[in-house]
């Protein structure tokens, strides 16, 4: 009897275990969290809570989900520039699985990495401008889908296309073997994208 | 010869005028009009407030452009004095000609577009507050409601709906809300109580309608309580995220509105941006304005 009421109990358990996971999985998309954390950057800086580098260095942002810390599950690491030595400027941005921003930290001990320089927009609106073509396309394009649900990294960089210099945001995603590079202009305008297997 | 000079210029006089002062009419009036502020006056006053409130703003960013030296000292006297009026609102819609006359001669397209969709956005409010049918007949009512806002094509925001980029892709984006935060947050939150409204309505019963309206009211109290602390969203509060039962059944109102909320930033962007110089604004607001109509224009592949 006692064996049976145990297991009943565990049946409970692991039910509601069950449950809460295919809640949190109801949440905003990965690639979502990446463009409010776009918009995040933005706003601490407006209101001098983070250091205006942040706006105009950022180079990457990775993105991890919080296990068993509810009602944290989206955790953002945003890094700037890599400086010639030592670790980058670094800050992390948690969220609740909507999306609603639960906590700030820059990280202590980083170090100013180099300002590439961005010429029309800001680095932080580049890497947006470049995730808006997941924002757009990953709910109907299927090559496109696993860096909409599934995005771990974003990273800009400078590079060239047909001669001419441009912003080029790559993404990788864990549901897929490809990375995404899409090309933008300086000013933020999309250019193309391209799968590299 | 001199009659048609004379006539010419009463023609002139009558153009200018018609296109800067007066406003789009919407004739006959819905039976329903302005019911929901019989029902929710604390609601209604608020929006009514609102748009007070707005068209000061823009009245003292189009004044003061080029001369703001301290941003902050001018954003905390702008929001106290919006403060003053979110509390003392006025229980009628205020005329924008008298609060803020420049804003109005600047961006006379732009005045009439938003004029229009105020006006949808109150009749639909009054036909969800009032309809005693909850399913189709509601449905058909907002339906007709919508169908004579977009004939006026003149004037009527696009129900395809846009991506951020409408909002944000441009030279001179996000000048308002790096400037002036707080004010950025607490336009963002009479967004989200509009929209919240839609959602609150939508509840099958009146008890279940009163309360939910109360709460929004008491919620959007709270969001604007400590700016811009108080305001937790980083981004313009969409139907999609805000109200997804009203965004399901009415995805094309849903569109319109959240056109318009996107239109009403580039508007602040505009004022604010020193890219955007004097002699442009007007040709500016013109341009933007017809984007807002034109369904493809930054048209978003996740249309419904």
């Amino acid at each position: 009897m006692k064996s049976k009421i145990l297991g009943l109990v565990i049946g409970i358990l692991a039910a509601a275990q069950i449950s809460t996971a295919q809640q949190a999985a109801t949440g905003i998309a990965k690639a979502k969290a990446i463009e409010l954390t776009a918009h995040r950057i933005d706003r601490l800086v407006s209101l001098n809570k983070i250091d205006a580098s942040f706006l105009s260095k950022t180079a990457k942002m990775e993105l991890s989900i919080i296990e068993n810390q509810a009602p944290a599950y989206f955790k953002v690491r945003v890094s700037q520039t890599q400086p010639a030595s030592g670790e980058a400027l670094q800050m992390d941005v948690v969220y609740d699985v909507n999306g609603k921003p639960l906590s700030f930290n820059v990280l202590p001990g980083g170090n100013a990495g180099p300002d590439d320089g961005w010429t029309g927009v800001d680095a932080v609106t580049l890497i947006e401008n470049g995730l808006h073509y997941v924002l757009e396309n990953g709910e109907t394009d299927a090559n496109v889908k696993p860096f909409y649900t599934a995005l771990t990294t974003i990273a800009l960089t400078k590079g060239q296309l047909a001669g001419r210099p441009v912003a080029l945001i790559q993404m990788k995603s864990s549901e897929s073997a490809s990375t995404l590079n899409v090309y933008v202009d300086f000013d933020g305008t999309f250019i193309s994208a391209e799968f590299i297997k | 010869m001199k009659l048609i000079f004379n006539f010419l210029i009463v023609f002139n006089f009558l153009l200018i005028s018609n296109t800067a002062i007066a406003g789009p009419t919407w004739y006959p009036q819905p039976d329903e009009a302005y019911k929901f502020g019989q029902m929710y006056p604390k609601a209604q006053n608020l929006l009514f407030a609102f748009d007070y409130g707005h068209a000061l703003v823009y009245e003292r960013l189009i004044h003061n452009r080029g001369q703001i030296t301290d941003p902050q000292a001018f954003e905390k006297q702008i929001l106290s004095e919006v403060m003053t009026i979110l509390k003392n609102p006025p229980t009628v819609k205020v005329d924008e000609d008298e609060i803020a006359p420049k804003y109005v001669f600047t961006f006379p397209m732009m005045v009439d577009v938003f004029d229009w969709s105020h006006l949808l956005h109150q009749y639909v409010l009054d036909v969800l507050a009032t309809s005693t049918d909850r399913g189709q007949a509601m449905d058909s009512r907002i339906q007709e409601i919508f169908v004579q806002y977009n004939a006026n094509k003149r004037i009527a925001i696009t129900d395809v709906c846009k991506t951020m980029l409408f909002m944000d892709g441009h030279y001179f984006s996000k000048e308002f809300r790096r400037k002036f935060p707080s004010f950025n947050l607490l336009i963002w939150s009479y967004h989200w109580f509009q929209i919240k409204l839609y959602e609150a309505l939508m509840k099958p019963s009146i008890l279940e309608r009163d309360a939910a309206v109360e709460q929004v009211t008491n919620e959007f109290w709270e969001l604007i309580s400590d700016l811009p602390d108080s305001a937790y969203f980083d981004m313009m509060p969409e139907t999609k995220n805000v109200a997804p039962i009203f965004y399901k059944r009415f995805s094309k109102v849903s569109a319109s509105f959240d056109n318009n909320h996107m239109l009403h930033d580039i508007v602040s962007d505009i004022f604010t941006s020193a890219k955007v110089t004097d002699q442009d604004m007007r040709s500016v607001g013109i341009t933007y304005a017809q984007m807002a109509l034109d369904p493809e224009a930054f048209k978003s592949n996740n249309c419904k």
